[in-house]
């Protein structure tokens, strides 16, 4: 009855505006808050469809129908009974689906924690005891058709975590967490996007939730908690060594190697990533070497500065070594 | 027929009145009432004039928020469109936003009500006139410096919202928050004068016999305006103050990780944002209930309903504000009960709606521009109704927040509920003030043009908020289908401009202002804003028996001309209207009304200057300019309380009135009442904030001070508050009662001081400083504004020692000392409660 | 003044009303996690105190209807009424959260 459930499996078909995501949910929160949203449009429809009537019959119509609308009583009834009769029952609707919407989860539930900074998303899976053990930046992966808990946090200004197809927003504020439940219920992409402006290029932050069939949400956990092999063609390695040269790990992280800096995304995995640049760019060697080479044209006001002393065969090295951290 | 005030009603039986008025009568009340010429004129107080510059400046303040739309439209037009670097889209959204919030519609209303109330209430102008100009200037000086930050690229560029940290300083490093911030300040001040002058111009100025129940719409609506400000400005006010602390000092207000609280800031914000939607709403509402009666030739059906609606609203509006905070992450019964309250306050703007309707089925509806728009408005508010009460549920928010959906949302009902209803009141009173009425030819195309434009433009945005689009974006990717919808609303607001340039046409060929040969009655109005004025408004004022009085007396008009009611001319020679009680509207006194004046153009002048310095940073410069601005104020109020020809005066039929009044019947304590409340909001929520972040970090908290000084600081305000009150009972004690009620203000001026300074002392003796956390902070906010307060009262104290030394003080001129006295009592009051809330609170670090 | 009291009574117990839930939930907060119970007893008492209250002005305006006024006194006592009427259904309302079991 209600439109089917789209699955999305690029980054192109998630980023589509229609059909429009948050009426074209892909799991349990989403779809709840769907159907409330039809049932809302359909009520308002109906409710202006009454008021137009009645303007039209107030100034055009018979004059048996104008004696019956003038007066208090048309007050009496379209401005009194009918709204208290029709929100009274809205209420409690949206007072329940609130309710079941907001209720935590149990407690062995898999947590993955974002972190809300300009203009990126640190993202960490965290494991029973609650100890960060998978670093990542800028797209999260779940298992389908299982709840998943969002810890929620911000590094600096407030943002807003949203999957629209998922679920409703939740905001990240500095010195709060906020908690937010999300499930997909069948494997896909799932686009995200900052909702709260956080200034500069907040127009530019956008994420990826990608949700695996379970067995292979296992597989793929299990590959992430091993670093990367060290790059094995030779182009790759000269990537590794202008790395090492230029100074990146002050900023990024790549587990298994010298670089450490938290100031930026981790890359450790940023070769396997389905968008560049927090969800904007499709993830090849181009928009590699052309996102190193100057991010401030693609995202201005970002904190990457450009670096254009890189010469050509170098940033096809580095977009080689990033591509293949994977 | 009982009496409100011993005045015996069956004395306004005598009119209207039939013999002759003296020859020489009306001239004299025209001279007195004169306009100055020349540059003379920027000295005028009178509310035809004053009215219309405001009404100007308003709009003259859209039309440049509204280019700023139009090149937010061009840009998103398209994806990834380069029109608008980043950095410049983000201040003209910004100020778009503030600008048609702060410096249109809240100034719109105002203006309105500068220039129609006293005409609708038969009054012959408000009752503080030069407070009403000090507000415009300030605001239109003040207005156009924010405004030219955008051609530096200094204005501001956090949202209109201007949530921190964002807007702290460490992410907001330049002065463009700080324009925002002390920019809106000349605002606040703005808009609390104004709403002192309607609060007591509605409830003591208006002709007599109009009861309660015989209030005109409008001015009922112009009435909850006014008192929603005095009780919401106050949050922005205080919030504002803090962020700007918090930047220029490091007060952590709402810095998290000392003890602040970002949502902090959201509160105070909302607790104000949420009453201004309403604030600009209800008055519009007022206008549409004036037009549709006269358009449809009916009384306004259920009109009992319609007051109720609108006293309502002005109540459950103050309950709505987390409304706007449901993604933040608050306890899930919290946001329910706020969710309970947005659904009770769409129930009065129903009513309103079908109140409507039900007046255009019990007249006939004779078609005008004015009427158009009317509809038109009615139409597109119900639609952002609709819509809000989508919003007011908690789910579809989550999804729907910070989306173009509430930007659709906050379009439809701002504009059909206010700016459609001030262009049919621009159509429908402008034959009021102009000698000739606006094209009924072009009108049309201007409705038609911008009513189509508007939903063309807000109708597709629902769409595009649920295909995902935030808010506040710059710029969109391609591929996400959002350039259709995108588009089709940039063609809409170029339908929209080309509207409003056709009204600007229409209003430069047609718009002549004239206070005495106005186009007249052009719609058939019944309201008492109709009869024929002067810039002494009526030449006679009206008694009152009904709603609609020129309906239900054809010669009203004729009489009220020909000076057969009350007051037909000056009665003592200086301009005056009548003072009258406020639920039977009985003659109290004759008040003394001001002419036109420089002071408080100076004051103005230097108060904004005062603001923009500031932000600035010329802080020597900005502080020399506050403190001229002071003393033009005090030179300004050192023309009040002055005293009178005549101990009473004749209001027409042997009716006699006196011409001086003290006490809580006058003028001027309503007015000092209403700014007190205004002083003690903002001290509400300063309490409030430091409540709030106490119950987020107590562990920051340290222990207060011992509570042996509590005591001393409380006696302090006590005695503070006893010789304050001493002084207003000296003063009516003859002989050397008048210096000793100047010496007990005094006494009472230092106590208070004293109080105040033990209060700071014993804090900084316990080892706190305002940079340390939250407690610091909000202690030392505290302290602030006391110390303000406390300066005040200081210099109030001088200035009735300066007043009494100079013998403007007496047994029967008492109101000077009276007014302070009460205001110093408040100040005691506030420190003692301050001194005590802080120290409440235990503190373990 | 007495008759501003009476004409917004009602109004004046949804206010105390909300101010109250507002409170009960914000010292619920803060005083504990599992908050819920003892938070929703508390707004029951007030939403009957309130529901008392505006039963109480209901009947009175319906009282002094009765007796003879003039337009201003009918005025009066039928905004009373107004408001009272207005604030049960606000008050009953903003008691749902509490009974709908959310939180």
């Amino acid at each position: 009855m209600w439109p089917p459930i789209s699955t999305r499996s690029t980054l192109a078909e998630a980023l589509r505006g229609w059909p429009a995501p948050a009426l074209d949910p892909g799991g349990p929160a989403a779809a709840a808050i769907a159907t409330l949203s039809w049932v809302l449009l359909a009520l308002t429809g109906l409710i202006l469809a009454i008021v137009l009537a009645a303007i039209a019959l107030a100034l055009l119509g018979r004059p048996a129908w104008r004696a019956w609308l003038s007066g208090e009583r048309l007050v009496w009834i379209g401005g009194v009974a009918l709204p208290i009769v029709v929100l009274t029952g809205l209420l409690i609707y949206g007072l329940t689906t609130t309710g079941r919407l907001a209720a935590a989860g149990p407690p062995g539930e898999m947590r993955v924690r974002v972190t809300g900074e300009m203009w990126w998303w640190r993202v960490a899976y965290l494991d029973a005891a609650g100890r960060e053990v998978i670093h990542d930046a800028n797209e999260v992966h779940i298992p389908a058709g299982r709840p998943v808990t969002f810890e929620l946090e911000a590094a600096d200004v407030i943002h807003s975590f949203w999957v629209p197809r998922l679920a409703g927003k939740l905001d990240m504020i500095p010195g709060r967490r906020n908690v937010l439940r999300l499930q997909a219920d069948a494997p896909g992409v799932y686009a995200g996007q900052c909702a709260e402006f956080c200034g500069g290029p907040h127009a530019l932050m956008g994420f990826l939730v990608v949700a695996h069939p379970p067995a292979e949400f296992e597989r793929w956990r299990a590959a992430r908690l091993r670093p990367p092999a060290p790059p094995s063609d030779p182009l790759a390695a000269r990537g590794a060594a202008v790395f090492a040269a230029s100074g990146c790990g002050a900023c990024h992280r790549i587990a298994g190697s010298a670089a450490n800096g938290l100031a930026g995304p981790d890359l450790t995995f940023v070769g396997a990533r389905r968008s560049l640049g927090a969800g904007i760019l499709p993830n090849n060697q181009g928009t590699l070497a052309g996102w190193v080479a100057d991010s401030q044209a693609i995202k201005p006001g970002n904190r990457m500065p450009p670096f254009r002393t890189f010469s050509g065969e170098e940033l096809r090295a580095l977009a080689a070594y990033l591509e293949g951290l994977r | 027929m009982t009496s409100e005030t011993g005045f015996d009603p069956k004395l306004l039986d005598r009119f209207p009145t039939r013999e002759r008025r003296p020859p020489g009568e009306l001239e004299e009340l025209e001279r007195v009432w004169r306009a100055p010429g020349g540059w003379r004129r920027l000295t005028v107080v009178n509310n035809n004039y004053v009215g219309l510059y405001y009404v100007g400046s308003a709009f003259l303040f859209f039309l440049l928020a509204g280019v700023l739309a139009l090149l937010m439209r061009v840009q998103l037009a398209a994806p990834l469109n380069g029109l608008l670097p980043q950095e410049v889209y983000n201040q003209v959204f910004t100020m778009h936003g503030t600008v048609m919030m702060f410096l249109f519609a809240v100034p719109a209303m105002e203006a309105l009500g500068v220039l129609l109330l006293p005409q609708m209430l038969a009054a012959r102008d408000l009752p503080f006139p030069r407070l009403s100009a000090y507000a415009f200037w300030a605001y239109l000086i003040g207005g156009l410096c924010f405004f030219a930050s955008i051609f530096f690229g200094l204005a501001p560029n956090g949202g209109w919202f201007m949530y921190p940290p964002l807007t702290s300083k460490i992410y907001s490093p330049g002065i463009n928050a700080d324009f925002w911030l002390l920019g809106i300040g000349f605002i606040e001040i703005s808009a609390i004068a104004g709403a002192i002058e309607i609060i007591v111009g509605v409830l003591k100025t208006r002709a007599p016999g109009m009861t309660l129940d015989k209030l005109p719409v409008f001015a009922w609506a112009m009435l909850v305006f006014a008192v929603m400000i005095v009780i919401g400005f106050p949050a922005v006010i205080l919030g504002t103050l803090l962020l700007e602390l918090e930047r220029a000092l490091d007060w952590p207000f709402f810095d998290a990780a000392r003890g602040g609280d970002p949502l902090l800031w959201q509160h105070l914000f909302w607790f104000f944002g949420h009453p201004e939607v309403y604030i600009i709403f209800l008055p519009a509402a007022g206008i549409t209930s004036m037009i549709i009666p006269t358009v449809a030739r009916a009384p306004l059906a259920a009109y009992r309903l319609v007051v109720l609606a609108i006293l309502a609203t002005g109540f459950i509006s103050f309950g709505v504000w987390v409304h706007h905070m449901f993604t933040t992450g608050l306890p899930v019964i919290s946001v329910g009960f706020f969710s309970a309250a947005s659904m009770a306050v769409s129930v009065p703007a129903g009513v309103q709606v079908f109140a409507w309707i039900a007046t255009m089925a019990s007249g006939r509806v004779r078609w005008s521009t004015a009427a158009l728009f009317a509809v038109g408005g009615i139409i597109t508010l119900t639609m952002g109704g609709l819509t809000g009460v989508m919003l007011a549920l908690v789910p579809f928010d989550w999804q729907a927040h910070d989306t173009y959906f509430v930007v659709a949302h906050l379009h439809y009902v701002l504009i059909g509920g206010m700016v459609l209803p001030l262009f049919a009141g621009f159509y429908y009173w402008t034959p009021m003030m102009s000698r000739r009425a606006l094209s009924e030819r072009l009108g049309r195309w201007v409705f038609g043009l911008f009513f189509t434009g508007m939903h063309v433009t807000f109708l597709p945005m629902h769409l595009t908020g649920l295909m995902g689009m935030p808010r506040r974006v710059y710029t969109y990717l391609p591929g996400r289908n959002w350039e259709w919808p995108n588009l089709v609303s940039t063609l809409g607001a170029v339908l929209i401009a080309a509207g409003v340039l056709i009204f600007l046409i229409d209003l430069a060929r047609n718009f002549r202002f004239a206070a005495e040969d106005n186009a007249g009655d052009v719609f058939g109005g019944g309201t008492l804003e109709w009869l024929p004025t002067g810039l002494y408004s009526t030449r006679s004022i009206p008694r009152v028996t009904s709603r609609y009085p020129l309906w239900d007396d054809p010669d009203l008009a004729q009489d009220v001309e020909a000076g057969r009611y009350l007051l037909p001319g000056a009665a003592t020679g200086v301009r005056e209207t009548i003072v009258t009680s406020p639920l039977r509207a009985e003659p109290q006194y004759l008040q003394r009304m001001p002419g036109p004046s420089v002071w408080h153009v100076l004051a103005a002048v230097f108060t904004a200057a005062a603001f923009l310095l500031l932000t600035v940073q010329l802080y020597w410069v900005g502080l020399a300019s506050g403190v001229l601005a002071v003393a033009f104020v005090l030179r300004w109020v050192w023309e009040t309380d002055w005293p009178m020809n005549a101990e009473t005066a004749e209001l027409g039929a042997g009716v006699r009135v006196p011409t001086y009044a003290t006490g809580p019947a006058s003028h001027g304590w309503w007015a000092m009442v209403v700014l007190l409340t205004v002083v003690g909001m903002i001290f509400l929520m300063a309490a409030f904030s430091y409540v709030f972040l106490w119950s987020r970090r107590p562990d920051l908290w340290i222990a207060p001070p011992p509570a042996a000084q509590l005591l001393a600081i409380v006696a302090g305000q006590a005695v503070a508050a006893g010789f304050a009150l001493a002084a207003a009972r000296l003063v009516r004690r003859g002989g050397a009662g008048r210096v000793l009620a100047a010496g007990a203000m005094i006494v009472s001026a230092l106590a208070g001081a004293a109080a105040w300074a033990l209060d700071i002392g014993g804090w900084r003796a316990a080892g706190l400083i305002p940079v340390a956390s939250g407690q610091g902070a909000t202690v030392y906010a505290l302290l602030s504004l006391q110390g303000l307060l406390t300066l005040v009262i200081l210099i109030m104290a001088g200035y009735v020692a300066v007043r009494v030394a100079r013998g403007l003080v007496s047994t029967d001129r008492t109101s000077t000392v009276d007014l302070v006295s009460l205001f110093a009592v408040y100040t005691a009051a506030q420190g003692g409660l301050a001194a005590l809330l802080a120290r409440l609170f235990p503190g373990g670090g | 003044m007495r008759a501003w009291a009476f004409m917004l009574a009602g109004l004046g117990v949804w206010a105390a009303h909300l101010t109250g839930v507002y409170a009960i939930a914000s010292i619920a907060d803060v005083v504990a996690v599992a908050h819920v119970g003892p938070a929703r007893w508390a707004v029951g008492l007030l939403t009957l105190a309130c529901v008392a209250a505006d039963l109480a002005l209901l009947a009175s305006a319906r009282r002094r209807a009765r007796r003879p006024a003039d337009g201003l006194g009918r005025f009066t006592v039928s905004t009373a009424g107004l408001g009272a009427g207005l604030s049960l259904v606000a008050v009953l309302w903003q008691a749902l959260p509490a009974a709908v079991a959310i939180g």
